[in-house]
């Protein structure tokens, strides 16, 4: 995390309300990528997105340590993503396994240019847990040390689950490599 | 993150993973709408209200003292023409009754005058 960042945390963390903001506008793609990729849909992720930035000013009192904001927030937003994954699929009544193993048929926003399209269809085919893991890993911010503590498991097992989300991935993609090379 | 091989569909997936979690990657035009400043509780406001209540509330005790209450013909005490009188008949206690009326009316348009208006407010 980059000195700016530390003390815009640190000013956020005395109340500093524009410190914060600066905060939000420069996490919102990824809190944003995370929510859709969980979510599939860009209704949600934008409405998911607003609840954690909600969430993150009313705990930040609450962090230790000004260096650990990017893990902090991601936690807060995979939690937050998760409570509404879980409440969507109670209301669908599928089961548990189902709904951690099933694509997606994502919605997503007209802004998107064609290979972010292609790319966010491929990764939704990914299971829940690969797409939050595929979304974290790629956020500069994280450590694969603090990418195992915001999905609650030991780091070789990121690098594992990481290795298979890519080849995955690539499998998926291999088939519309000229759309996206082209 | 670094690349997992030289292949390029692979490096194309890694720069575009990689950006699609950066600064700028949600959609153009969606904000995240920062929460409203929690409204200041109007203590000023309040303490006005109640010390302009009080002193009308002791000078229309002290006044209603005054009146002769047993042949008191209540249409007239309480008629348009005795509200005007005290203020033309502005004498040594009559200030004070007409400052506190003033300031009675000013105190209960400021506590009652929802936000939206309040450019209203100022011009009062």
């Amino acid at each position: 995390m980059s000195e700016t960042t530390s003390r815009l945390v640190q000013a956020a963390m005395k109340g500093n309300r524009d410190s914060y903001g600066i905060l939000v506008r420069n996490y919102t793609g990824f809190v944003y990528s995370l929510a859709l990729r969980m979510t599939g849909d860009h209704h949600t992720a934008e409405d998911l997105c607003q609840e954690t930035f909600l969430k993150g000013w009313l705990k930040l009192k609450k962090l230790e340590e000004p260096a650990a904001f990017p893990g902090w927030l991601a936690t807060i937003a995979r939690r937050t993503c998760l409570n509404a994954v879980e409440k969507r699929n109670r209301k669908m009544e599928i089961g548990e396994e189902e709904a951690l193993l099933g694509n997606l048929n994502p919605t997503l926003p007209a802004s998107y240019d064609p290979s972010r399209v292609i790319l966010e269809e491929a990764v939704a085919q990914l299971s829940l847990r690969d797409r939050q893991l595929i979304t974290l890993c790629y956020f500069q911010e994280l450590s694969s040390e603090e990418v195992a503590e915001v999905m609650d498991i030991p780091a070789g097992t990121v690098r594992v689950y990481l290795h298979r989300a890519r080849t995955q991935l690539k499998e998926i993609l291999k088939e519309r490599e000229n759309e996206l090379l082209g | 993150m670094n690349s997992w091989g030289n292949d390029l569909l692979e490096e194309k997936i890694d720069t575009m993973l990689a950006s699609s979690v950066s600064r700028g990657s949600e959609p153009s035009g969606f904000r995240v709408k920062f929460m409203p400043r929690r409204p200041v509780f109007p203590w000023l406001t309040v303490v006005f209200v109640l010390s302009t209540a009080l002193i009308l509330a002791f000078l229309m005790a002290y006044w209603l003292q005054k009146q002769d209450l047993t042949g008191i013909d209540y249409s007239s005490v309480f008629s348009v023409e005795r509200v005007f009188n005290l203020f033309s008949e502005i004498g040594s206690g009559g200030i004070i009754s007409a400052l506190a009326v003033i300031l009675g009316l000013g105190g209960a348009i400021m506590a009652f005058l929802p936000e939206k208006k309040r450019p209203l407010r100022h011009m009062l």
